[in-house]
């Protein structure tokens, strides 16, 4: 009767004695396992720390208008109880803030503020009267309105924290004036208070309020005024707030008295919101005419005299709940922007661009787990196959202890268990020690992650040393042909899958990890090898062939060994091709990233240097333009006006009117210009050969819509955009109308220069593309991504080189061998020495060619889904670019990296003890 | 020969192939083995008789014809049949080292490892593999590994580790291949020993005559048959009971047999000869040669050619 087989392994004494026979093999192995699964347990806490940074980074350099929440609304609120005249308000202000705001939201405030702006008042002269003028032309085509200054009262909360009294008092109540007004008034009366105008006597007494105004000493000095002084305050008449009261005679008047000069902290001060109408006023300003937009604080006192004053006007109320960027770390931006679009209380004006910055966050943060977790997953399998290679040269190498065990009848399991228990132990403790290290590096993030991606790479890499141990003999062609069937097949259908579904993130994938992309490169790259896998033969029949042919030439022999060993060879070229196809890939999504970024800071700036007014409407002075002339004779000045309104074929619309001086001359395609072109940002406009009418004030200009375009470079607008010409534009209109804000300047220019230029004009700035360029790629998640790619290139040429060692190790007994006959007939050290290196040239060379195509396959395929343009604030529509330097740079690293494990082998050949191998045999 | 032979090959065939070529090794080779016997296989490079022990050893599957060794059929075997055999069935010695020993593990444990293999528990793989050592004369080196035995000692360990499952045959190839003649001589004696004292059959392919010299049979392969064999056997009515060496052609089983090289060149026998049968014996004579006999006995008998003449 036949006995069982019996069911054990080989003994753990045994099993350890083999374990301990591999040596340097397995060290390199454990090595890898460690270095791969560090990183790979490292990759989700980078990604959890550079997202808390990013977010804390983009709340931090967002404007105190993008990043805080405000509500606005214009109305009327009454006084509160004396001494607490600004309650109602500030009651308001909870409503909002409890029952409007998230939770998640509200522990990011760090303070609350509200602020209320009356309507605008013309400053007339005091005493005199004014006289209602109708029909007052506000057109800007002619300029030429009499009113020049403008007044308004701001109060804020917490003010008098910010700001300090320098002279004079702060405002307080006063008591109205008596004036007389009518035409048959006399022009002085002894006592106003008693004065009565006689029956037909066209003439009545009125009671002007008088207020008390605090300026910063820059209003009151454009304003003309000093503590004391009185002016005439009277409704403007675009108002709104006024409408309903700027009827007849008369109307509202008040008047406004200096009481005191204020100094306000800087504006920097997120208190202020970037709003500096307190601290200066606004005026538009040029050769033609110049106007003041002035405010003033009010005062609790006064508040609710003058609600009696203005009654009927509404006054514009804003409640501010500024975030605190220290307060953003650890927050949840996925549940931050969810809840973020909840804030909509009824009958208010929401304004905030904390929306657009989460996702803005999010779509870099989407896109940076896309780059991490495709370049960590192909980074994972490569290194899974260098592991298998490095296994499968220690099992090539063992193969006769394998055989003579199986000789002394052992099981294919037992023989398996052995392979098995020797893949265990060397994953265990190389994954271990890479997660120990990845927890030391971070060990205050918590994250499933880490364990999860550390643990699958571990089974991946038992998989393939076991598997390696058995594969330890001729590969079956017939096995190769159809996993090579079943790789192209699933490549296909997973790209189909990407195509078919729509291009950048979907729903599943808007928080998570995309396994479909992330899938998609590794078969890509696969494919690329396995191909090469099938090339290996007739490149080697090629070398063979040529060897045989050449009569002389002992280097030659090597070819004819490439032939002999191809086979062999296939398992080691399948790793390094992955390798470099992982460097490769890794080169071409950061140079796509660098591209995009590049071109988006054109895209903001321009130019390489934008010189802008940052008050709107003040033009660069003449003499400075004539300076900018000077340094660049090819300098191009601008201007955009906002908000005018045009009238087209159908309908009218608003949009920012934007006129550059040579954009007759400017590439635009296929659009021909004619005197005036048009471009356009925004869907439901007109088209090119449509006429469109710019009106303003019963003045019209036509122009001829010549292009349409997505964006101009330089010129950023959140509303469409006409794009005129500059010189047509002020022959048309006037020159004070087309005064150019802005000049732009080429990298030609020194940068000193510019600044030493504008260095004493008030209200200017330099706009750098450098510094653009930098404050794109400068945020964490770029930062990373940029790193992460780095470590991807390097890790890639790292796996390429163990790969390529392991390529080497395989068959170097026979080799050293045959170079040992070599020697003992009779060849030089030199002809040895390039024997063996053209054994392996012509493979390495082939698996860089092959993981450039792999690379920049995989890169081109995954390009529509990869959402770069993320990375460049969505300023561009960016796709893969495959650029030449970067390539060649890639492939001149791989080439030095293989070269260095071909080192290996001519430093061997070169060491050869020749009778020693000879005796040794092929053990 | 006994019907429970241990080795039964009929008409082997094996045919190997590589690229267009093909290689004929073995050519309807018929090979009997009894239990107990000690056999060598002898011939010329080339020969077959590699081919031969590994196709005995389940190592290289045959072409056509039939084998059995210990009971299984080599032709039927399944994957763990063939691990069973393996096992329990064959022992091998090789000729180098790297194939018989484990580097790294000590005599003994290399010894104990087809037990270890067989599922034996610690302590009868210890009993056993130190009597098997003792029996090839090693006890005191069981725990050095093989790089601190000479060549000789190495040989003894892989002829103990090849018993370690009591097979029921051994095969040896070249086992003296890469050692001095005293230690070869050494290596024979214990590989006799083995076989006198554990009755395991003995197969051993050589170049070696003296060790050829020391087996029961000598079974010569030529052009992937058998050819001659030589057996060896005591002659029973010597007064010194001398050992009697026989050499005998080989019959197949469809008639035909092999001269031996030296009588076909003595004899100056090409392409045909010529048969005659007497009552106890074949005679085979050169073509041609018929012709001049008749011719001398026709001289040798006068009467019958004066007859002629009268």
């Amino acid at each position: 009767m036949r006995r069982r087989l019996a069911p054990g392994g080989v003994g753990i004494v045994v099993w350890w004695r083999h374990f301990r026979d591999g040596g340097s093999i397995l060290s390199a192995v454990v090595l890898v396992i460690i270095v791969v699964s560090s990183s790979i347990a490292i990759a989700p806490r980078l990604l959890q720390t550079a997202t808390a940074e990013d977010l804390t980074e983009t709340i931090r350099t967002a404007t105190p208008e993008q990043r805080n929440i405000r509500f606005h609304q214009l109305t009327e609120i009454g006084a509160g109880a004396p001494g607490r005249a600004f309650s109602n308000i500030e009651w308001i202000g909870g409503q909002l803030r409890d029952g409007h705001i998230p939770p998640s939201v509200l522990d990011l405030v760090s303070e609350e503020q509200w602020l209320f702006d009356s309507p605008q008042f013309v400053v007339g002269p005091y005493p005199e009267q004014i006289q209602v003028h109708p029909g007052l032309p506000s057109t800007f085509f002619a300029r030429t309105t009499e009113w020049r200054e403008s007044f308004r009262f701001r109060e804020q909360s917490g003010i008098e924290e910010h700001s300090r009294l320098i002279a004079g008092a702060m405002p307080a109540s006063q008591d109205p004036e008596l004036w007389l007004e009518g035409p048959e008034c006399p022009e002085e009366v002894a006592d106003i208070e008693e004065y009565e105008p006689d029956e037909g006597v066209q003439c009545g007494v009125l009671e002007i309020s008088v207020f008390q105004t605090a300026l910063s000493q820059i209003t009151a000095d454009e304003l003309g005024l000093e503590v004391g002084d009185r002016v005439v305050l009277r409704p403007l008449p675009s108002e709104s707030g006024f409408q309903q009261t700027f009827d007849g005679v008369g109307g509202v008047r008040l008047i406004l008295e200096l009481s005191g000069i204020i100094e306000l902290d800087p504006i920097e001060d997120g208190f202020w919101f970037g709003d500096e109408l307190l601290h200066r006023p606004r005026t538009f300003e040029n050769s033609d005419f110049r106007f003041i937009f002035g405010a003033g604080l009010l005062g609790g006192d006064q508040y609710r005299s003058f609600r009696a004053a203005v009654h009927g006007a509404g006054l514009d109320f804003s409640w501010r709940y500024l975030l605190d960027p220290d307060l953003v770390e650890g927050a949840d931006s996925e549940q931050l922007a969810i809840d973020v679009e909840k804030i909509a209380p009824p009958d208010v004006d929401t304004i905030t661009l904390l929306p657009e910055l989460l996702e803005e966050h999010l779509a870099q943060r989407r896109l940076t787990l896309q780059v991490w977790s495709l370049i960590g997953a192909v980074f994972a399998v490569a290194a899974a196959a260098v592991v298998w290679t490095l296994a499968r040269g220690d099992a090539v190498r063992r193969r006769a202890t394998a055989s003579l065990m199986a000789d002394r009848g052992a099981s294919a399991r037992q023989l398996l268990l052995l392979d098995a228990a020797t893949a265990v132990v060397v994953t265990v403790v190389g994954v271990s020690l890479g997660s120990g290290i990845a927890w030391a590096a971070f060990s205050d993030t918590s994250s499933r992650a880490p364990v999860v991606a550390a643990a699958a790479f571990g089974v991946g890499c038992i998989a393939a040393m076991t598997i390696a141990g058995r594969a330890a003999t001729a590969p079956n062609r017939t096995r190769l042909a159809v996993v090579s069937g079943l790789l192209l097949l699933a490549t296909a259908a997973v790209i189909a899958l990407l195509r078919r579904r729509d291009t950048g993130v979907g729903d599943a994938a808007r928080s998570g990890f995309d396994l479909t992309l992330t899938i998609a490169p590794i078969l890509v790259i696969a494919s690329v090898a396995v191909f090469g896998a099938w090339a290996v033969a007739p490149l080697a029949r090629g070398g063979s062939r040529l060897a045989s042919r050449s009569k002389g030439a002992l280097w030659l022999i090597g070819l004819r060994r490439l032939g002999a060993q191809r086979d062999a060879l296939r398992g080691p070229l399948l790793a390094v091709v992955m390798a470099a196809s992982l460097a490769v890939l890794a080169a071409v999504v950061s140079t796509s990233i660098a591209a995009s970024q590049d071109e988006a800071s054109m895209q903001a700036v321009g130019a390489e240097y934008r010189v802008e007014m940052t008050i709107i409407d003040i033009g660069l002075p003449g003499q400075l333009q004539e300076s900018f002339r000077e340094l660049d004779p090819d300098v191009t000045f601008g201007t955009v006006i906002p908000f005018e309104r045009f009238l087209g074929p159908s309908s009218g619309f608003v949009a920012d009117l934007v006129a550059l001086d040579g954009w007759a001359a400017r590439s635009v395609g296929d659009a021909v210009p004619v005197d005036l072109v048009g471009s356009w940002d925004a869907p439901h406009l007109p088209g090119p050969g449509d006429l469109v009418r710019l009106t303003s004030g019963g003045h019209a200009v036509d122009m001829d819509v010549a292009g349409l375009y997505e964006s101009v470079a330089g010129i950023e607008s959140t509303r469409p955009a006409v794009v005129v010409d500059r010189e047509a534009l002020a022959e048309a209109t006037n020159e004070a109308f087309a005064a150019p804000t802005m000049a732009w300047f080429g990298d030609d220019v020194d940068r000193a220069e510019v600044e030493a230029m504008i260095e004493d004009v008030p209200a200017i700035r330099l706009i750098s593309r450098r510094d653009e360029l930098a404050a794109i790629s400068g945020d964490p998640l770029s930062t990373w991504t940029g790193r992460g790619l780095l470590v991807g290139a390097l890790g890639g040429v790292a796996l390429a080189f163990a790969a390529a060692v392991a390529a080497v190790m395989t068959g170097s007994p026979a080799r050293t061998r045959d170079l040992s006959h070599l020697t003992v007939l009779g060849a030089a050290r030199q002809g040895v020495v390039r024997a063996a290196m053209a054994e392996l040239s012509p493979l390495f060379a082939m698996t860089v060619a092959l993981g450039l195509i792999g690379g920049v396959v995989a890169a081109r395929l995954l390009g529509p889904n990869l959402s770069l343009d993320a990375f460049s604030d969505g300023r561009v529509s960016s796709g893969v670019v495959v650029d030449a330097w970067s390539l060649l740079v890639i492939s001149a690293v791989l080439v030095a990296a293989l070269g260095l494990a071909l080192w290996f082998v001519a430093r061997t050949a070169k060491r050869l003890d020749h009778a020693m191998m000879l005796r040794k045999g092929s053990e | 020969m006994s019907d429970d032979a241990v080795i039964v090959c009929d008409n082997l065939v094996k045919i190997y192939k590589q690229a267009d070529l093909e290689g004929i090794a073995l050519q309807g080779l018929d090979l009997v083995v009894d239990p107990g016997e000690f056999v060598a296989i002898m011939g010329a490079s080339g020969s077959g008789k590699s081919t031969l022990l590994g196709v005995l050893g389940g190592l290289v599957s045959p072409t056509a014809g039939a084998v059995s060794v210990g009971g299984y059929d080599l032709l039927q075997l399944t994957v763990q049949d063939r691990t069973r055999f393996r096992r329990n069935q064959v022992g091998f010695v090789w000729q180098q080292t790297a194939r018989n020993l484990v580097p790294y593990l000590s005599a003994r444990e290399n010894v104990e490892l087809p037990m270890r293999f067989d599922g034996r528990s610690r302590r009868d793989r210890r009993i056993s593999a130190l009597r098997l050592l003792d029996q090839v004369g090693l006890s005191g080196r069981a725990d050095h590994h093989p790089a601190q035995l000479s060549g000789g000692e190495q040989q003894r360990v892989a002829i103990a580790t090849a018993l370690a499952n009591s097979p029921s045959v051994v095969f040896a190839d070249e086992p003296t291949g890469e050692l001095d003649t005293d230690t070869a001589a050494e290596v024979v004696e214990v590989l006799r020993t083995v076989n006198r004292e554990e009755g395991v059959t003995i197969v051993v392919v050589t170049h070696d005559s003296e060790l050829a010299a020391g087996t029961d049979r000598t079974v010569l392969i030529r052009d992937g048959r058998t050819s001659t064999e030589v057996l060896r056997r005591s002659a029973g009515h010597g007064p010194d009971g001398e050992v009697i060496a026989e050499e005998f052609a080989v019959l197949d089983r469809v008639g035909r047999l092999q001269l031996p090289t030296e009588y076909v060149d003595a004899l100056d026998l090409k392409q045909r000869v010529r048969l005659t049968l007497d009552v106890d014996r074949i005679n085979v004579w050169p073509d041609g040669a018929e012709t001049e006999r008749a011719e001398a006995e026709e001289w040798a008998r006068p009467g019958d050619r004066w007859a002629e003449d009268d």
